[in-house]
């Protein structure tokens, strides 16, 4: 239906004719300069709405960047957790040598956050890789004997009750695991004048820590572990090399021992000292064990001549213990 | 309205011319004064304008533009003073005193335009409703449904106002016609 034909249901001839009529009489229009006004206006903002802002330029590259910034950090996280894993990837020897130009401010760091120290804890990864490696290699250049590696199994402490769960999957292939229960034996083998005097040998990490000096880096030290069981066997035991070509590849990840690994280490050294101590205390009262009380005495007089005064004091104080009764020479009183 | 909502500025050109004249006449009937029907006009069309961006389709564009005059009718009732207010109800004035009758009447053509004339004035006296009701019937082609959708009551009281508008116009023309 037209505009102005409007339907005509019912419609009498005389309201077709009054229709007729009003449109014949119905003629205004609006004023031209309405129909301008209105047309400028309509045109004013169509235009308004086409010619939108151009894009600046950093408008055009916010998602290109947005890209860019999330790939940086997943790499960093990645890395990061791969390093906090102590991922095999990160402790080879390419990737360790910027690892070692960062051990400075490693070692400064302030915030390592404290182990409680445990005589039987497992040393970190890194500590015991390093170790592992310097062991190997001073097995290569040594090629030292069977008996006197069993001499340093029975010399080591007994194995902590951690490290059959620490130890690596039977798919990791048992050098793996041989090479965790090893780490003490090794550490006593190469340094046993550190064994022999626990004193000594604990304050020869603290000694190192007051100088300011930097540890020995290259010394194997069994230190805290807290690596995968998960680790590759290819990455547990390094490949055997040439004599006379080990310094490249063994030299770097021993220099990637962080502050963390270092003050664990010598935790694991005053541990063991203790531990020394108190194995030969339980050896003397093994030996002294069902004797009168006079035979303690003589044994403990004898300790003090040589000048083991902590063994001597200890026994005497196990004495007391199973013999409250027994009237002591002054000389021990 | 909607390729001039995506930028087409000529299509509410086309849209204007249009529904420009009926639309005007609309108001003037309603207003009974050029100068306000004209001022009318112009905030009507610069509404659909400025809502260029926001509009939707939700009747036919016909229905939507006079469902907006029809608001701003209302706006401008009631906005005059109060001893101005018009009637909306169906009540019938007075009819105005018919001239004499068109045999009456030695031309022709001054006839039709006494005709034409009668009529409008008769138009003006109908009450606001149905008048706006045979307006937009006449000027617009609005069905009885759109009258109703437009001035916002059912459809029966749109086709009573109507049926009242055109007996009061018969009345009025008896004689003329």
């Amino acid at each position: 239906m037209a505009v102005n034909e409007p339907p005509i249901d019912g419609a009498s001839p005389e309201d077709v004719r009054i229709g007729a009529l009003y449109r014949n009489a119905s003629v205004e229009e609006p004023p031209p300069h309405l129909d301008a006004l209105i047309h400028d206006a309509a045109l004013r903002e169509t235009r308004g709405a086409v010619s939108p802002r151009a894009p600046r330029w950093w408008e055009a590259w916010r998602l290109p960047f947005a890209f860019a910034a999330l790939a940086v950090l997943s790499v960093s996280v990645v890395m990061l957790s791969r390093e906090e894993r102590g991922d095999p990837l990160t402790l080879s020897p390419e990737a360790s040598a910027p690892a070692a130009s960062e051990k400075p401010r490693q070692s400064a760091a302030p915030d390592v956050p404290p182990i409680p120290p445990a005589a039987d804890e497992v040393p970190p990864r890194s500590a015991r890789e390093s170790q592992r490696r310097a062991e190997s290699a001073t097995a290569r250049q040594t090629q030292r004997p069977e008996p006197q590696r069993e001499a340093a199994r029975l010399s080591a402490p007994e194995p902590s009750p951690q490290a059959p769960a620490m130890h690596a999957p039977q798919a990791s292939g048992q050098v793996e695991a041989e090479a965790i229960t090893r780490e003490p034996r090794a550490f006593n083998a190469e340094t046993p004048t550190a064994r022999d005097t626990p004193a000594t040998s604990g304050m020869r990490g603290t000694d190192a820590a007051r100088s300011g000096q930097p540890l020995l880096r290259a010394e194997p030290r069994p230190a805290p572990a807290r690596a995968p069981q998960s680790a590759p066997p290819s990455q547990t035991v390094p490949p055997p090399s040439p004599p006379g070509t080990t310094a490249p590849a063994e030299q770097a990840p021993v220099e990637t021992l962080d502050a963390g690994a270092s003050t664990r280490a010598r935790r694991m050294d005053r541990s063991e000292s203790t531990t020394g101590a108190r194995s030969a205390l339980a050896l003397l009262v093994t030996e002294l064990d069902g004797l009168p009380p006079s035979r303690w005495l003589e044994r403990i007089t004898a300790l003090r001549r040589e000048g083991r005064r902590e063994d001597a004091a200890a026994l005497l104080a196990e004495l007391k213990r199973r013999y409250p009764e027994e009237p002591l020479p002054p000389a021990l009183q | 309205m909607l390729a001039y909502r995506d930028g087409n500025a000529a299509a509410l050109d086309e849209l204007y011319r249009r529904h420009k004249a009926p639309l005007f006449r609309y108001l003037s009937r309603q207003c009974r004064d050029a100068a306000t029907a004209e001022e009318l006009f112009q905030d009507i069309w610069m509404n659909i304008v400025r809502a260029r961006s926001t509009y939707t389709v939700a009747a036919r564009f016909t229905t939507y533009l006079y469902h907006l005059a029809h608001n701003r009718l209302i706006d401008h009732y009631r906005r005059r003073a109060p001893a101005a207010l018009v009637s909306f109800d169906d009540e019938t004035a007075a009819l105005p005193e018919p001239a004499s009758p068109a045999h009456e009447q030695p031309d022709a053509a001054y006839e039709a335009k006494q005709q034409a004339a009668r009529l409008l004035e008769l138009l003006a006296t109908l009450p606001e409703a149905q008048r706006e009701s045979f307006v937009l019937q006449h000027e617009a082609g609005m069905s009885i449904q759109d009258i109703a959708e437009i001035t916002g009551v059912t459809r029966e009281t749109a086709k009573s106002r109507l049926r009242y508008a055109m007996a009061r116009l018969r009345e009025g023309m008896r004689g003329w016609l």
